[in-house]
């Protein structure tokens, strides 16, 4: 894993026979790495874009990335209304001979998180981890449109749901555990947490030298710590409740992580909800394909931050699933 | 943030605990018993309508071996019944994978058989809570042998089990079969996660009729279950996906309810009620349906203060606060009900020397007086913000008959009072605790609540047009709210205390939709009332008393309620502003009678 300038990102790719996959969203960073690339070097650009929602645009930036790729560029997943109808179109092109033997560059900075686990997914089902790179472009500033004090990134929760590909093996016989990565929202971890209610409850937060920096990680232990105080303040004391340290901007470290942390927990059903960075959640995801039996959840906020979430920075993260 | 740090915290007496974490002890202990919790314990199959939180679980919960050996003191072969429990987690049966399932010819065969095998999964995990009878006799081993070779074993081969010999027969060993059988489907379900072909599912398909129902006969003639019915209660079942509930249905159709019943719990949102065939289930012919949605529909109009002064006193006789009466631990706000009292002294004397007044209760007059009092105080400050909503009394009303809406903000209330107390033991909750609370709760229903049913509207392909229902409702509740509020400010208004209606006409599909949100959501409570007419009964829609903040209302007590027309209900759910600004000018009786009709105005029968 490198973490570089995004200018300085056209070194870190393969010089041709490749494929560029953007994650379009809402956020100013969907088109950062497109506009920081040679575009005639990639064999084959695609837009993916999430599922749609009722009433709002699946991109802002649709045209945008028309103008900005070749004319060959194609769009994945206008229309799809769920995330299982955009990674059967994906899988299908995938299939396609023009992509045989490429390697897969893909830009998960606006993906949402259900989409990117299910992604890696599909990718590790299709045996093309060892070909596939991902970049992550970080932000500048989060919530740029309010003042510090009343920053937002999402609000509310719609529903949690099992992700494709990693339902887990839920049994009667077992009791519940349930993992939650923190972030900085404390509302959806509660959400989790109160629809799930598990017997054994662990929250994790990014361990101080594996943070995006020291602030965050203060800041991500306060939230951490307030999601346990508005527990205790709501359902009174919790005996089960456990913690652990993972990294924020590693997912090999990430995954290892977790799967240190779940070498100790036996006879459990485990489910594993991704709250915090892109990078950790991929490490969810990698550590999830290892061990069969964990679900990895979603939960769906009811409302995005669309017209401040985050200005873009100048580093992208560049990660090789080739150890996978 | 030390695990010792957290247990030192005092416990909060009015914690919701989820019943499945409740020990059994807790369980009974905690439980105060709902008039339905008796034609619950009748076989035959029943569907338990409420909303999240109305003691649905708990009921459920109450009925399994261990918390019914305990209630009723006897041993768990004397059981009347036996009660398996199995809560239907969203987040197990809804995965993505069974929506590409779902749609193969196959589709009801394997729902089918992920049922069965996780109810049967929880039927042995149950019976193994109380198998230390069949550890230690050998009697009862050799019959679970017995069972197992001659039922089980035979009836799991028959449906394509493999397994051909198992060495050891203990309710581990089955747990362990029926684990595997469910890991095995869950193998079969995420392979088909990325594969949009189809592909044959190999393992073995449990049936209700062919494992199941001769499972439990076999369980019941060994003498592994007491030879009592057995109940299967499935909680939270709307989370099953459309075929799983049509699978559900199916075996609500079959009479099989002197060997199996199923208890079913719905949070309002059960899917269908149509089997894998589409024909319909009915009440009473297949089942029967106990509704204890709210306060107004349940069998508690009279008994649900009753109900929750018991649940406070024993949870606060739970953590040493004993003999303290459920009022004395929220108090009212003592000036405001002296200034109530005041006022409904002033009516009082005015019926008296009034001629056509004629005879009213004393109680009345108390009861007129406290719309007055927020009217007045509206008067001066303009604001009404300094009406306590605070009191055991007028908490029982917010909570609108779900025990929830009563201990959460309860659970809130103690913490902030404890923060308050520095130390010193939480004896009372200070009355602007308890407001503080009730309005932030208001503020939430009203503003947040909206928002997560829009953001749920956007995010359900197949309710897309809830969207503009969900703004519908809202401007529904808003200009419904102002309305009432308008009766209750305007001291000539024949009626004041309004909070629900009744539609004069019929209703056509677009209203009815924007209604039947409004119930299912926790606005509004569907009851019905007889017209003073005497020409039948009529549906009645009372607007939940958790918003009586936010309108600044009276929430004590059942009230007067209008009659509205369907036009009048449609046009204020599309222009409410219009609607309010005419409230504003004309007042509460002129704006309803143009453009559209207020009918009359008529009494609450069961005021």
């Amino acid at each position: 894993m490198t973490k570089i300038l995004l200018t300085d990102l056209q070194n870190s790719l393969p010089r041709e026979k490749f494929a560029l996959l953007i994650g379009l969203g809402f956020d100013e960073r969907s088109l950062s790495v497109l506009s920081s690339v040679d575009v005639t070097c990639p064999s084959k650009i695609f837009g993916i874009l999430n599922p749609a929602k009722a009433g709002m645009s699946q991109t802002k930036y649709h045209e945008q990335f028309l103008q900005v790729a070749p004319s060959t560029a194609e769009l994945l997943g206008e229309g799809c209304q769920s995330i299982i109808e955009i990674v059967d179109i994906l899988q299908a092109r995938l299939y396609e001979p023009e992509m045989k033997g490429l390697d897969l560059v893909v830009d998960i900075t606006s993906l949402t998180h259900e989409l990117l686990v299910a992604i890696i997914g599909l990718l590790a089902s299709e045996k093309l981890m060892s070909r596939v790179t991902l970049l992550y472009t970080g932000a500048d500033q989060y919530s740029f449109n309010t003042s510090s004090d009343k920053a937002w990134l999402s609000r509310g929760v719609v529903e949690i749901r099992s992700v494709l590909g990693f339902p887990g093996v839920m049994l009667p016989s077992k009791r519940l555990h349930l993992i939650i990565m923190a972030g900085f929202e404390i509302e959806r971890a509660v959400e989790v947490i109160r629809r799930y209610e598990p017997a054994k409850l662990t929250i994790g937060y990014g361990a101080k030298s594996q943070s995006v920096s020291e602030e965050h990680h203060e800041a991500n232990k306060v939230f951490a710590t307030q999601i346990e105080e508005f527990l205790i303040r709501e359902d009174g004391v919790r005996n089960d409740l456990q913690h652990f340290e993972f990294s924020c901007v590693e997912p090999y470290a990430a995954k290892n992580d977790l799967i240190a942390f779940l070498s100790h927990a036996h006879d459990e059903n485990i489910v594993i909800c991704p709250l915090n960075t892109k990078l950790s959640t991929v490490g969810a995801a990698l550590a999830a394909l290892e061990l069969s039996n964990v679900q990895i959840c979603y939960a769906q906020p009811a409302e995005y931050n669309i017209s401040g979430y985050a200005k873009p920075g100048v580093y992208v993260t560049v990660v090789r699933l080739d150890k996978v | 943030m030390s695990g010792e740090r957290v247990s030192e915290l005092m416990v909060n007496p009015f914690s919701v605990k989820t019943p499945e974490n409740l020990s059994p002890e807790e369980l009974v202990d905690l439980f105060v018993p709902y008039p339905e919790y008796e034609n619950l314990q009748v076989s035959g199959h029943q569907f338990l309508h409420g909303h999240r939180g109305s003691g649905k679980s708990m009921m459920l919960k109450m009925m399994t071996p261990d918390a019914q050996c305990l209630t009723l003191a006897c041993s768990f072969k004397d059981l009347p019944f036996y009660g398996a429990y199995l809560s239907i987690k969203a987040t197990e049966v809804n995965a993505a994978e069974y929506s590409r399932i779902e749609g193969e010819p196959s589709g009801f065969i394997l729902s089918e058989h992920v049922l069965v095998t996780k109810i049967l999964s929880a039927l042995f995990v149950s019976i193994k809570r109380h198998s230390y009878f069949i550890d230690s006799d050998i009697k009862y081993r050799e019959s679970l042998a017995n069972f197992a070779n001659s039922t089980l074993y035979k009836r799991l081969r028959y449906v394509g089990w493999e397994q051909t010999s198992v060495a050891v027969i203990d309710i581990d060993t089955i747990i362990d079969i029926f684990d595997e059988l469910q890991a095995d489907t869950v193998r079969y379900i995420k392979q088909r996660a990325f594969s949009k072909e189809y592909c044959p599912y190999n393992g073995p398909l449990l049936g209700f009729q062919d494992v199941l129902l001769p499972v439990v006969q076999a369980l019941r003639s060994t003498s592994i279950l007491p030879d009592c019915p057995v109940f299967f209660l499935l909680d939270d079942a709307d989370n099953l996906t459309l075929q799983q509930t049509k699978v559900l249905n199916t075996w609500v159709s079959y009479r099989s309810t002197d060997l199996v019943s199923l208890k079913i719990s719905t949070q309002m949102g059960y899917k269908t009620y149509r089997t894998s065939s589409g024909i319909k289930i009915e009440a009473p012919h297949d089942y029967s349906e106990i509704n204890f949605t709210s306060v107004y529909t349940g069998s508690l109009k009279e008994n649900y203060p009753r109900l929750v002064e018991q649940i406070v006193e024993k949870r606060l006789n739970r953590v040493g606060l004993k003999n303290i009466k459920a009022s004395d631990f929220f108090p009212a706000d003592k000036a405001q009900e002296e200034a109530i009292r005041i006022i409904s002294d002033e009516i009082k004397g005015r019926w008296e020397t009034s001629e056509v007044g004629g005879y009213r209760a004393s109680d009345d007059a108390y009861r007129f007086a406290r719309p007055e009092y927020i009217r007045r105080l509206s008067g001066v400050s303009k604001s009404g913000a300094t009406y306590k909503y605070a009191g055991f009394e007028q908490l029982v009303h917010i909570s609108s008959g779900i025990i929830r809406f009563f201990l959460e903000p309860a659970a809130r209330m103690f913490a902030d009072q404890q923060k308050l107390n520095a130390g010193e033991a939480v004896s009372f909750i200070a009355p602007s605790i308890q407001d503080d609370e009730i309005r932030k709760q208001s503020d939430e229903l009203l503003i947040a609540k909206f928002d997560e049913m829009r953001g749920d509207a956007q995010n359900d392909p197949d309710i897309t047009s809830d969207l503009a229902n969900v703004d519908r409702l809202k401007n529904l509740i808003q200009a419904l709210g102002s309305l009432f509020q308008a009766f209750l400010m305007d001291k000539d208004a024949s009626q004041r205390r309004v909070f629900s209606f009744v539609i004069s006409d019929s209703v056509p599909h677009s209203l009815e939709e924007i209604l039947n949100m409004g119930v299912k959501f926790g606005y509004l409570y569907e009851d019905a009332t007889g017209r003073k007419t005497g020409m039948g009964r009529t549906k009645l829609y009372v607007l939940s008393r958790r918003l009586a903040p936010a309108f600044k209302l009276d929430p004590i007590g059942f009230s007067n309620y209008l009659s509205l027309t369907s036009k009048f209900l449609l046009e204020i759910s599309e222009r409410p502003n219009s609607f309010v600004s005419r409230l504003r000018k004309q007042g509460p009786d002129k704006a309803v009678e143009a453009p559209a009709q207020l009918t009359f105005l008529e009494d609450l029968d069961n005021d």
